[in-house]
């Protein structure tokens, strides 16, 4: 696995070692989970986290279109009619 | 320019829900992902992309995670050309009527923003009520023609 160096501000890397404790877990897993939420991924990755996604839904396209557009409609009307609490 | 298409809710969720890889949501979403599909996006469309995505009906269908949902849109966000329309952004007033197409379907306002902030796109979409109504006004098409249109 390749290594790299990177410059943080003090207040960074102290934020950084704060979240890994809080977590439990180590700075290269923050730091690698964080750019994973940046985007930071192989389309590859990406491309295979929906195959398998699609794997599992096993809907058929015409069923997977109807609940897409149920669903839609459902968040839409929420929107504009929200839930009384 | 090139022409900039918005792509609607439902091809998305139907992209990533239906099993075959080869249907034109699928294809079009693996475009997007792939950035050879110049797509436009607003924190609004985002915004809605991600709570289909994490409805209850979907999410048994899909299995991800909130943050395997996250990084799906990351991915794709890296991808879109971002655009915030100012009446949707800063202070929710409506487009005036004139600029809007006649017979728009309820809560579909964030589409048609972007759609109008952009004279040259197009919209993508399989609700045939929405794509019936933003006919005339801009180009509107299903997801298997914009899969023609791409391929072609």
């Amino acid at each position: 696995m390749p290594r790299t160096t990177i410059t943080l501000s003090d207040e960074r890397y102290r934020a950084l070692k704060q979240v890994a404790a809080r977590r439990g877990t180590t700075i290269t897993e923050v730091v690698d989970r964080a750019l994973e939420l940046a985007g930071v991924n192989t389309r590859e990755a990406v491309e295979a986290m929906v195959a398998e996604a699609r794997r599992r839904s096993a809907l058929s396209d015409e069923e997977a279109m109807d609940l897409a557009l149920r669903e839609v409609a459902a968040d839409r009307s929420e929107r504009a009619d929200p839930p009384s609490t | 320019m090139p022409r900039l298409y918005v792509v609607d809710t439902n091809v998305i969720v139907s992209g990533v829900i239906g099993r075959g890889p080869e249907s034109a949501p699928a294809r079009l979403v693996s475009e997007m992902l792939a950035g050879r599909l110049p797509f436009l996006l607003s924190v609004d469309l985002l915004g809605e992309y991600r709570r289909v995505l994490l409805r209850p009906a979907i999410t048994v269908r899909h299995g991800w995670t909130t943050d395997d949902v996250d990084v799906f849109l990351s991915a794709l966000t890296m991808a879109a050309y971002l655009r915030q329309p100012a009446g949707i952004a800063e202070v929710h007033d409506p487009l005036p009527a004139d600029d809007l197409p006649p017979d728009c379907p309820d809560g579909d306002g964030h589409i048609l923003d972007l759609l109008a902030h952009e004279g040259c796109s197009v919209l993508i979409s399989g609700d045939r009520q929405l794509l019936l109504a933003v006919r005339g006004w801009r180009t509107a098409l299903t997801p298997a023609e914009a899969v023609i249109e791409l391929t072609s």
